[in-house]
Parts: C-alpha cells; sequence; structure tokens
C-alpha cells in the first residue's frame, strides 16, 4: 500500500490525497455523509419499488376477488333467428380465431365449446337447461357414474336431474329442433358428473339449477347436460345455440403489464367485435379489473408521492446542512489551494473529490435498502407475485444520484467560491444576525404563496401534495425568523433578572445561525411525521367505518323465504339471550330490526342512535285484538251510510276481516255486504289458519272501483266460534285512516261498539286499523335522507308499500344501507302488514363459528337455510387489501424516517459546533461559573429550539392535515354513503407530539451534556 | 527564475466593517528590487497584513498600482491572480497549518503546490530536492501531526517556494517558535533568497528577525514610517511631501509643535520653535 511512508509517491494524486482525507481522517464525517446518501436514495428508489409492489398485489387480489367468469376472455357466436331464417352460430375454431395471438398469449389454454337450451319432448313438466359441449370437460368433471360422452347424442346429467327427472343412465329422450320438429334429436343418459376446477368452466354453471316448480304454472329445469360437439353438428339447429372460445386469465404468472395490456387488447377485440358479425359478444370482465387496477394505481401515484416526496426533499435539506458543515470544515484547504493558484473550479474539485465517494457509495446501498423494503413489503402484501424493481426504480435512482451530485456540487461550489479574503481568515464566518436577506425573502414568499393557494383550494392535481410540506416549511421558516429576535429578546430579560440558564439559552437560540436551523428542520420533520401517522389513523378508521357500514354487522345472512316467525323461533333456540344474533328485515330503503338486539350486534361506525331515538321508533302500546277460531261475526249498523257507484246507482260494500295468521301473513276473511242505510245486520265469515290465534289488522270495506260511500258504520259484538272477543270498542283504539280520496274516522259509539264515519271515493279496498298497527311508522333517517316538502314523510312497508312515517331522529350512516334511508322497529313495520319478496329477511350476528352452526342448525329444524354469508372481516379485507390503504401504510415508515433525519440533523450539528460550543462553556467556567451551571447551560443549548420546531411541527401536521385530508384517497372507489371522516386523529396526533417532544429534546440534551462535560478550562486557549 | 520586482504607488485600501470605513493603507509608495529580502515592521494594525494580501493579490487596492515584476496586480482578472500565485508568488500565511494540507505529508503538499506550474508547462525542482534544500528529507513522507511547529514551519516554507517563484511573501513566519526553530525559518529564508534570488518579504514582529533583514521597511497608521538598511533606521519622504519623525523624536515633538527646517550645507537641521505662553 502506499501510504504515509512511501517515497516512490512521485505525482499529486488528488484521488489518493482525497481517499486519505475522507476514510483516513474524517472517517465519521464520511460514515454520516454515506448514510444520508443512503438515506435519500433508499427513499427515492423505494417509492417506485413499492409502488411496484402494490401494483402486484393488487392485481392479485383483484384476480382472487373476480370470479370466474370475470377473470376470463370469452367470445361467443350466437345463433339467432328471425323471419325467414335463421343464422346458425359460427364453428368455435372459427371463434377462437378471433382472439388476437397477442392476447391469447396472455391467457390460459383456450377451451372451445357448444351451448344450446333443451327440452325434451315428452314429460309432465319437460324441464329446460343447457346442453353443453365443452372440449376436454371429461377431465375437468367427477364422473359419478356411467362413462363419458363419446358418441352423438350422449349425454352426462347430474345427480339433481336423476332424483328430480329420473334421467338414469341409459334413459334415451328427445328434445326439440329448433327448425323443424320432426328433426328432434335423440340424446341417451349415459352417466352421470359432478363439476370440478371451477376455474376452468370460467363461470359456466352447469349444476345447481336443477329444479321443479310446482302450482298454477308448473315449470322445471334441468342442470347443464355435458355431449360432444358431434352433437351439436349432428343437430340441424337448436334453440338459443352458442359457440364460443373462452380463456382464462393466467393468474399464476400474471403481473400489472401482462392485465394492462390484456386490458388494452380486450377493448380492442370489444372495438372491432361489432365489425366482424352481429352474431358475435365479447364476454369478460379484464377491462373493468383494468379498470379498477387503473383507478387504484391512480390513486397510488398521488398518495406515495404525498408522503416520500416532502420526506425526500427534507433528506435533500439535510444533505445540504451536513455539505454545508462539511465544506465549511475544509476551508483551510480551499485556502491552500486557492493560494497554490487553483481558482474556485479548483478549490470546487479538491472538495468534490472528497465528498463526492462516500455520497456516491452511499447510493449502493440505498437503492439495496429499497429493493429489500421492496421484498419486504412483496411478502407483506398479498398476493404471490415475484418481486420486481419496477420501470422507475432505475430512474428514481438516477434522481437520487442527480439530487446527491447537486447538493454537493452547489455546497462546494458555494464555498470554493467565496472571496479569497474571507476563506484565507482563521476564524469562523461570523453568523447573520436576524435579517430576511434576499434569498430567504424568496423563499418564504414563494412557500407562503404556495400555502395560500393550498389553503384556498388553487393548488390543484400533483401540485397540492406539496401542500403540507409548504405548509411545514413555510410554519418553520417563520418561526425560525421569529426565534431570533423574540429569543435575543426574553433572554436578556431573563439574564437581567439572574436566570442565567434560561437567559444565555434563549439568548443563543436567537443569535446563533444553528438555532433556526434546528427550528426549521425539527418543524418539517415532526409536521411530516404528524401528518404521516394522522393520515395512517384517519385511513384506518375510514375503512373500519366503510367495513362497518358495507357488513352491517360481523356476520349478516340471508333467509330465503320471509318467514320472520320461524326465523325468531330459531334464533330463540340457537340465542336464548337474544343479544348475538337479530332478525332484520331489509328493504329498498328501510331497515326494520328488532332494537333490543340489533344495537347490540350491528354497527354504527359514525354515529349510534340515543336510548331516546331507540324508545322513539317503539310500536304502540296497544294490545292486539286476538282471533282464535275459524267462524268470525259481528254485529254491523249503517247510519247514513251511502254507497253509489259513479253512475249514481246503490252498490254493495262487502266487510272483511283482515287478520295476520303470523308475522307478515296476512289473510281476509269476507264477512258480507253492509246492511242498508239505518239497519242493522250480523255479518259472519271463516278466516283459515288462526286455530292457533290470529291478530286483526284491519276492516276492510270493498266495492266498485270508483264508487263513493259516505256515512257512519257500527259495528259490535265481535265473536269468534261464538265466543265473545274483547273487541276494542273506544274511538283512540284505531286508528284513522285518511288519504287524498279516503277518509275513515273512529268516532264515540255506544258501549262495546265502534262508529267510523267513512268517506270514501277512489280505489278499494280501503281499510281501517286497530291502533295495534301503527298508524305512521317513527323512523330514524340518515342526514341525507330527502325531507318531503308536500307528501308526508313515507317509508317502505315490509310488504314494499309506502307508508306513513314520523322522523324520530337522525344519523350519519344506517348500517348496510343507502345514503336516504331509514331504520323502523320490525315489530312496528310488521303489524298487520304482509312481508313480502320486496323485503329480504336477514340474521344479523355475532362472528362466532358456535353461534353459527347453532343458527344454521335452528334453522334447518325449520327447513330455513342461511345463504348469501357477509362477514365484516371479508368487507374489510376487500377495503385493507388495497392500493389506498397499503399507500398510508407508508406513513408507519415515514414518521420513524423523518424523526431519524432530525436526530441526524441534531447530532451532525452537535459534531460540527462542539469545539465552539465547549470553548464558550469553558470560558465561562474561567470566569467562575459552576460546571452544574455549564452542564445546566449545554443541556439547555438547543432546547428551546427543538421545543419550539416541535410545537411548530405537530401544528403545522394538523394544519397540513386539516387542509390535504380530503383530498387524499382513503378508499379505493369515492363512497356513495358519508363513510369518510378526514377529522384529525387526535389519538395519532398526540403520540406522535409525545414522541417528538421525548425523543428530540432527549437526543438535543444529551448532545449538550455531551459537549459541556468536553468544556474544560483549557479548551479557552483553542481560541487564542 | 530571477527574482520579481515590487513596485506601489499610492497605494490605498479600505475595510468596510460594521458601517465605518476604516483606512489599512493610506499611500503607499513602496519599491523593492529583485532578489532584494526586506523586512515589513509596524505596530498591530498597521497595515503590514493588508499590504502582503495586497501584493499577493488576495485584495484589490481601494486605489493606487501594485506590479509585481510585470504584472499590475490592482487590474489583473482573478485568473491571472491564481496563475501567478500558483506559478510566481509564494505566499506563507501566518500560522504553518493554514499553508499545509492538513492530511496530506511534506511531499504531497509540495507537489500540490507544484501541480499548478506543471500545468503550465514551468519546469519544477522535484518534490526531495526541495525538502532537502531546506533540511526536511527525512520529514517528506511524515504526517504533519508528527512534525514539531519548526519543521511545519519550514514545510510551508518548502510549499511556498516549491515552484521557484519570483516573489516570496511570508507573514510572521517566525512567530511562536523558538530560537532554534526561527533561525532554522530564517536561514531557510536566506538561502532561498540567496540561491534561487528569489525576492523575499516578510512581515515581522520580532526585532531579533529585523535586526538580521539587510533591509526593513516599517508600516505606521497605514503610511511607511521609516526604513532601516544595515542598521542604520531613515525616515522616508513620501510622494505627497510629508515626512514622518523616527522613534524617540516622536516623543520630544508631540503633535502641534511648530518645526523649522533650515539647510545647513549639504544638509537640514530641524528646529523647534518655543512654545509661546498663552496671554489669558
Amino acid at each position: 500500500m502506499r501510504g504515509w511512508g512511501s517515497p516512490r509517491a512521485h505525482a499529486w494524486s488528488p484521488a489518493r490525497h482525497a481517499w486519505r482525507a475522507a476514510w483516513g481522517h474524517r472517517r465519521g464525517q464520511a460514515l454520516a455523509l454515506l448514510a444520508i446518501s443512503t438515506l435519500i436514495t433508499a427513499c427515492t428508489a423505494f417509492a417506485p419499488v413499492y409502488d411496484r409492489a402494490m401494483q402486484q398485489a393488487l392485481v392479485d387480489t383483484l384476480l382472487a376477488q373476480a370470479t370466474p367468469a370475470e377473470a376470463s376472455v370469452t367470445v361467443v357466436s350466437e345463433s339467432s333467428d328471425f323471419a325467414g331464417g335463421a343464422i346458425d352460430s359460427r364453428d368455435p375454431r372459427e371463434v377462437a380465431s378471433l382472439i388476437p395471438d397477442d392476447v391469447a398469449a396472455q391467457l390460459g389454454p383456450v377451451v372451445l365449446g357448444r351451448t344450446a337450451i333443451v327440452t325434451p319432448t315428452t314429460g309432465e313438466v319437460p324441464p329446460s337447461g343447457l346442453l353443453l359441449w365443452r372440449d376436454g370437460a371429461c377431465e375437468h368433471v367427477r364422473l359419478l357414474s356411467g362413462t363419458c360422452p363419446e358418441a352423438s347424442g350422449e349425454i352426462l346429467v347430474s345427480e339433481a336431474d336423476v332424483d328430480n327427472f329420473d334421467l338414469v343412465a341409459g334413459t334415451a329422450l328427445e328434445v326439440s329442433n329448433a327448425i323443424d320438429e320432426d328433426l328432434d334429436v335423440p340424446l341417451e343418459v349415459v352417466g352421470t358428473y359432478a363439476p370440478l376446477d371451477e376455474a376452468w368452466w370460467q363461470g359456466q354453471r352447469t349444476v345447481g339449477i336443477s329444479s321443479i316448480t310446482r302450482g298454477l304454472e308448473p315449470s322445471a329445469n334441468h342442470d347443464a347436460w355435458l355431449t360432444v360437439e358431434q352433437t351439436f353438428v349432428d343437430a340441424l339447429s337448436l334453440t338459443g345455440e352458442t359457440s364460443q372460445a373462452g380463456a382464462p386469465v393466467g393468474t399464476a404468472d400474471a403481473d400489472v403489464d401482462s392485465l394492462v395490456a390484456l386490458g388494452e387488447g380486450v377493448q380492442e377485440i370489444a372495438r372491432t367485435m361489432g365489425l366482424r358479425g352481429a352474431d358475435l359478444e365479447l364476454r369478460t370482465g379484464v377491462d373493468e379489473l383494468t379498470d379498477a387496477l387503473g383507478a387504484q394505481v391512480a390513486q397510488a401515484h398521488r398518495t406515495v408521492p404525498l408522503l416520500l416526496a416532502p420526506m425526500a426533499v427534507l433528506s435533500v435539506f439535510v444533505l445540504w446542512l451536513v455539505l454545508t458543515a462539511a465544506t465549511s470544515a475544509r476551508r483551510g484547504e480551499v485556502a491552500v489551494a486557492r493560494l497554490r493558484g487553483r481558482g474556485p473550479a479548483g478549490a470546487a474539485a479538491l472538495l468534490l473529490l472528497e465528498l463526492l465517494p462516500a455520497l456516491l457509495v452511499g447510493v449502493v446501498p440505498g437503492a439495496l435498502v429499497a429493493l429489500a423494503g421492496g421484498e419486504v413489503v412483496r411478502r407483506l402484501l398479498p398476493g404471490q407475485s415475484t418481486f420486481e424493481a419496477g420501470p422507475g426504480f432505475a430512474g428514481a435512482l438516477l434522481l437520487a444520484l442527480l439530487a446527491v451530485v447537486l447538493t454537493t456540487l452547489a455546497a462546494a461550489v458555494r464555498t470554493a467560491r467565496e472571496p479569497l479574503q474571507d476563506v484565507v481568515r482563521s476564524g469562523p464566518v461570523a453568523s447573520g444576525r436576524w435579517a430576511f436577506g434576499a434569498v430567504e425573502a424568496f423563499v418564504v414568499a414563494c412557500v407562503g404563496t404556495g400555502v395560500v393557494a393550498f389553503a384556498s383550494g388553487s393548488l390543484q392535481g400533483p401540485l397540492a401534495l406539496a401542500g403540507p410540506a409548504l405548509t411545514a416549511l413555510l410554519t418553520g421558516l417563520l418561526l425560525a425568523h421569529l426565534a431570533g429576535p423574540v429569543g435575543r429578546a426574553l433572554g436578556r430579560r431573563l439574564l437581567g433578572r439572574g436566570r442565567l440558564v434560561s437567559g444565555t439559552s434563549l439568548l443563543e437560540t436567537g443569535r446563533r445561525s444553528e438555532g433556526r436551523t434546528v427550528i426549521v428542520v425539527v418543524t418539517v420533520a415532526c409536521a411530516l411525521a404528524a401528518f404521516s401517522m394522522d393520515a395512517l389513523a384517519i385511513g384506518e378508521r375510514n375503512r373500519s367505518t366503510a367495513g362497518r357500514h358495507e357488513s352491517g354487522a360481523p356476520v349478516v345472512a340471508r333467509v330465503p323465504g320471509g318467514d320472520l316467525d320461524a326465523v325468531r323461533a330459531a334464533l330463540g333456540e340457537a340465542d336464548p339471550t337474544g343479544s348475538r344474533a337479530t332478525p332484520v328485515l331489509v328493504g329498498r330503503d328501510t331497515l326494520a330490526v328488532d332494537p333490543a338486539g340489533f344495537r347490540r350486534i350491528a354497527f354504527f361506525p359514525r354515529e349510534a342512535p340515543t336510548s331516546e331515538e331507540w324508545r322513539a321508533i317503539a310500536p304502540p302500546e296497544e294490545q292486539p285484538v286476538e282471533i282464535a277460531g275459524s267462524r268470525v261475526s259481528l254485529d254491523v249498523r249503517s247510519d247514513g251510510l251511502n254507497a253509489d257507484d259513479i253512475f249514481g246507482s246503490e252498490v254493495d260494500v262487502r266487510l272483511s276481516l283482515v287478520v295476520t295468521s303470523a308475522t307478515g301473513v296476512r289473510r281476509a276473511a269476507t264477512l258480507g255486504f253492509l246492511p242498508s242505510d239505518g239497519s242493522r245486520r250480523r255479518l259472519s265469515g271463516t278466516v283459515d289458519a288462526c286455530a292457533d290465534g290470529c291478530r286483526l289488522a284491519a276492516l276492510q270495506l270493498a266495492t266498485a272501483q270508483g264508487a263513493t260511500i259516505d256515512g257512519e258504520l257500527e259495528l259490535s259484538d265481535l265473536r269468534v266460534d261464538g265466543r265473545s272477543v274483547d273487541w276494542v270498542s273506544s274511538a283512540s283504539d284505531w286508528n284513522t285512516t285518511q288519504d287524498e280520496d279516503t277518509l275513515i274516522e273512529p268516532v264515540a259509539g255506544s258501549e262495546g261498539s265502534v262508529r267510523f264515519a267513512i268517506d270514501a271515493g277512489g280505489f278499494y279496498p280501503i281499510e281501517v286499523s286497530p291502533a295495534w298497527v301503527p298508524a305512521t311508522v317513527p323512523a330514524l333517517l340518515t342526514d341525507y335522507h330527502p325531507d318531503p316538502v308536500e307528501e308526508s314523510l313515507t317509508v317502505e312497508g315490509s310488504d314494499g308499500i309506502d307508508r306513513p312515517a314520523t322522523e324520530a331522529g337522525r344519523l350519519v350512516l344506517l348500517p348496510a344501507m343507502p345514503d336516504d334511508s331509514a331504520l323502523v322497529d320490525l315489530d312496528a313495520v310488521t303489524r298487520g302488514a304482509s312481508i313480502t319478496r320486496d323485503s329480504r329477511l336477514e340474521i344479523w350476528m355475532e362472528d362466532d363459528p358456535d353461534l353459527e352452526a347453532a343458527v344454521r342448525s335452528a334453522l334447518e329444524e325449520r327447513d330455513l337455510a342461511l345463504a348469501d354469508v357477509r362477514r365484516y372481516a371479508d368487507v374489510r379485507r376487500t377495503y385493507d387489501d388495497t392500493v389506498a390503504s397499503w399507500s398510508l401504510a407508508l406513513g408507519a415508515a415515514v414518521a420513524p424516517a423523518v424523526m431519524l433525519l432530525a436526530l441526524l440533523v441534531l447530532l451532525v450539528l452537535a459534531a460540527i459546533g462542539w469545539r465552539t460550543r465547549a470553548r464558550d462553556l469553558a470560558v465561562l467556567r474561567l470566569n467562575g461559573v459552576d460546571r452544574r451551571t455549564t452542564r445546566r447551560l449545554g443541556v439547555w443549548a438547543r432546547l428551546p429550539a427543538v421545543l419550539v420546531g416541535v410545537v411548530g411541527g405537530v401544528l403545522a401536521g394538523i394544519g397540513g392535515a386539516v387542509l390535504a385530508m380530503p383530498d387524499v384517497a382513503f378508499l379505493p372507489e369515492v363512497p356513495e354513503v358519508p363513510v369518510l371522516d378526514v377529522s384529525t386523529s387526535w389519538p395519532a396526533v398526540v403520540a406522535v407530539a409525545v414522541v417528538c417532544l421525548v425523543l428530540l429534546p432527549a437526543a438535543a440534551a444529551l448532545t449538550g451534556l455531551v459537549v459541556a462535560r468536553r468544556a474544560h478550562v483549557e479548551r479557552v486557549r483553542e481560541g487564542a | 527564475m530571477a527574482g520579481l520586482a515590487i513596485r506601489t504607488r499610492g497605494l490605498v485600501h479600505i475595510y468596510h466593517a460594521e458601517g465605518h470605513d476604516v483606512a489599512a493603507l493610506s499611500g503607499i509608495d513602496l519599491d523593492v528590487g529583485a532578489g532584494e529580502m526586506v523586512g515589513l515592521l509596524g505596530p498591530s494594525g498597521s497595515g503590514k497584513s493588508t499590504l502582503m494580501s495586497l501584493l499577493a493579490g488576495i485584495f484589490r487596492p481601494s486605489a493606487g498600482k501594485v506590479f509585481v515584476g510585470d504584472a499590475e496586480l490592482s487590474t489583473s482578472p482573478p485568473r491571472d491572480l491564481d496563475r501567478l500565485r500558483g506559478t510566481e508568488v509564494g505566499l506563507m500565511l501566518q500560522g504553518a497549518d493554514r499553508n499545509l494540507l492538513p492530511h496530506a505529508t511534506p511531499a504531497d503538499n509540495v507537489r500540490f503546490a507544484q501541480r499548478q506550474a506543471r500545468r503550465a508547462g514551468r519546469t519544477v525542482p522535484d518534490p526531495a530536492e526541495v525538502l532537502d534544500g531546506l533540511g526536511l528529507a527525512e520529514h517528506a513522507d511524515q504526517p504533519l501531526g508528527r512534525l514539531t511547529p519548526g519543521l511545519l514551519q519550514l514545510a510551508a516554507v518548502a510549499v511556498a517556494v516549491s515552484t521557484r517563484p519570483g516573489l516570496l511573501l511570508c507573514d510572521e513566519p517566525t512567530s511562536q517558535l523558538d530560537h532554534a526553530a526561527r533561525d532554522r525559518v530564517l536561514a531557510a529564508l536566506a538561502h532561498v533568497n540567496r540561491t534561487y534570488g528569489t525576492t523575499v518579504v516578510l512581515v515581522t514582529h520580532d526585532p531579533e528577525v529585523a535586526r538580521v533583514l539587510p533591509r526593513t521597511v516599517t508600516i505606521r497608521d497605514g503610511r511607511i514610517g521609516g526604513e532601516g538598511r544595515s542598521g542604520e533606521e531613515y525616515a522616508v519622504v513620501t510622494a505627497d511631501g510629508f515626512l514622518p519623525l523616527l522613534g524617540h523624536a516622536r516623543d520630544r515633538l508631540p503633535p502641534g509643535t511648530l518645526v523649522r527646517l533650515h539647510e545647513v550645507g549639504d544638509h537640514f537641521e530641524l528646529r523647534a520653535e518655543p512654545h509661546e505662553e498663552d496671554p489669558a
């Protein structure tokens, strides 16, 4: 090695000198430069790596969530009939040729197929369904019996078809031909199958269809019958015949680029499909997948720079600070170079040769850290994609390299271009007093303009991403410049009162430029930490809110049918407490619930109803009229009652009793026609299914449409099977029926009777209900529920018909409901009302497998089942596995990184100025200040600046968040309901503030203490 | 190369400090012949170092002209001044460490200093020869930290003369040195002056140093206050006709004293008039 003792080193070697200076004598500084360069490179290069990892994970997630039909590309040719002829579907091979090679190359193997709708020509209720050929289908089914079809006309059927239609092996049948009935197609069952390999079938449903519907219009459907292609070839034409060629997206090796390219290819196919023939159709969900991919990638391109760009800028700023300190420390060498004839360029080259290598070397570990981070992220994110650096990696590295080189160049040139007379001066450069230099004024003006534009909303698009960083920077700059005069003034005042430590600390903060630097850096770092953690917490909150709102409860499952009583009985068995599972009736925009259980089980993520509001939607307290038996009779007296049709002729009015035999099941028992005016008649009729008891839902009057009824009617002595019924005979026990055509008003009658004043003229039947049935349904409405202006408020009843309602309160969100919906009491809304298909019966319960099993078991005992199970955990995962979530997760890395940067700055500034500081303290000791006081002075030296920076930074972070959060994408799509709450997450902000208030002051105090310990009296001579 | 002559005319330099203008030099007319060895004397703040800086082209004078050889420094572009310092003018700042690259050996420092001259196509001596000439051969490749203050100063001299400059400017080259080291440094400077004909201008406070110099120029209040030649001290008439008083004469003739100049034969007599009492 050519070292100090090398006598043969004849020529001056700048590189050797730089190496010696950097690594031989300033190793710590070189390592600091290397660390900062590593950090800058890692931050910059990590952005595209992370972006790429997110995109790959997104592709995997989207493909995993997509149905087989969505994740495949299928071209279909469909036959068509028209007057005078028909067009056959094309040969599947011709259809396959329509998929371009470049698209096919990104798909799995193309599967050819044919389908037709076939119905046997014989049988009482012949089932209809698919006749299906798929090339190689036998390899993708489980043969349950018999053999695979080999010859034309041979079919495989499902076990369900065997059970429902007795299609055992060997059964021969014929299906009709689309053109000529004489050309029916013979088929023979050769075996039974069950499908395997769902992905291969590309969403083609083959089983689970077989069923028989009996009744007035009986019908039947069979599962898909699998056959060979020759069956289609031999049959001249089958109904609804299609041929198709489809291929699944290769999920194993799919990546962003291939999916995007596939999406473009699919769009191209779709564009040209119409030109190739009207019979062709493209069936795929790939275009929607790529749209979702594009939308979420666009979100990432906003959020990732929002979090990483300010940190990269802060890193460059820190690099600038370190480099200016490093170049200032080399002013003596610059002076020597200048004295030996080097110009500013030569002196700058001397600095660059020493500083740049360490920084350039730091790029390598920075790149490796970014790549390693990418690999870690890839493992943490869902999906099985292989690691990729991403297309922007090289560009980001180049950018980092450029930033490092340019910053170093600027710092070197800054020192090298100092006037020679300044550079040869031996003392340190005096720090400027508080004043706005032209450059600083320009910077503050620019940043201030940016902040004003940001706050006023004028800063749009990518520029808006700089808003929080600009806010932090402006705050830091202003605080730094205010700290000068304020610190000096306060310091002098405290010194005047004999407060040496606090006075001197404040005075130093105001006097030294390092104090201003600390304020700016700490402010920006704390602001970024507060902002990023706030964004992280708000994102978590909003995903939770969205997931909770969408799912409604930990587990929600549909119960086919509308047998609410059976469901209640099952739940009573599975959950005797009634607090872990509850029935819910869901209409188009109305949620009917049992408040006692629902309020415990359902999610109310933004605002739960108060106890008063729950009480306000309770049904009327009146008891129902119980009718147990079959024969019902009633005394009816007409008093001035006239009923005339539209021609003025008298018409009969039929009276019926409406009862509910079970919840949601209404039955009407016709009692007979009303007596003529002034007369009394006892009417009677039969009610079905009331042997175990029914409840009186209404009295119903029916007559010719358009007729008018006017007068009073008195009813009394209700009897069931000859037994007198406890009759509601007070006027207050009945509701008034009133709409624009009808008025039925209960009025006071004689003892034991009820009397109604009737004035009706419109559509019939008309009803009047007992007070047990709520006349208006009290409802909790969403904030965005429109206030009816002209008409009264209505909610959807369990029968799908709007019912008058009253507002009992307002909520931001109703679980699992759209924006303008209502929450009502299940009992209230089903009293006397039917439950029709317009409402969906669901069970909302806790996520407990045992509970779910118990509920299933209890339902099965009642011939009911759970279907369409929706779990909060699954819904939540769809929000968590999104780019919006992953982007915000960066906040967890940004906050520690900026803290690290701030710590680094404190350490670097301490390392740069420790000699001067130690000498100052030594001078104080020489003047009689004791060691304890000098140590306190050391500890407090930077504390005021750090504390000001922390407080200002956290406040700036909160301010930036308030302004920027509305523009941050927290969810993969813009929600249709107000689930977003971008208000400050105080726990997160307080946690950041506490960490900042502990970590940074501790570091400042510690470095100050170390400096104070070195303030020996002998050090005074160093400055002589 | 031969030594470079120095000529300054009406040299004025004003510092701007804290809102005030301070005249460091107030009209210096100085001639130093090629190959001369001259000491600049004077109290602190008299302007010696400022004059040195002007001669090295570090400052530009506020007024007046500075000639080093044929070059007029006050109007030379920075690039020419850099080239001049890299080839023809060697400058030693006060304090040896300010003249040396801290993490290089004396030999490396010499090589570093010679680089500009080599690039300019000038023939420069071998670094070993330079160091050997100053008695530093055995310390050529030692770290600077291991050298004594005297050796460090010699290394600084070696660097300053490594290009065989025509002019060597030394600011307090012997300060903070013991007598032996001081003598070695002075001997080295004399050797350079004698051997290579280099014009040497050095600033010193040390009377011992001044005594051994063939010529000294005393700067006082920014003006040339006198000259010493071969042990004799002379007052120098300035271009505008002023004649500063030297030494103890200043004590005997306080400001305001009226003097009369009498020409007596081939010399002049200076007589102070008696001080008149104020009648009041």
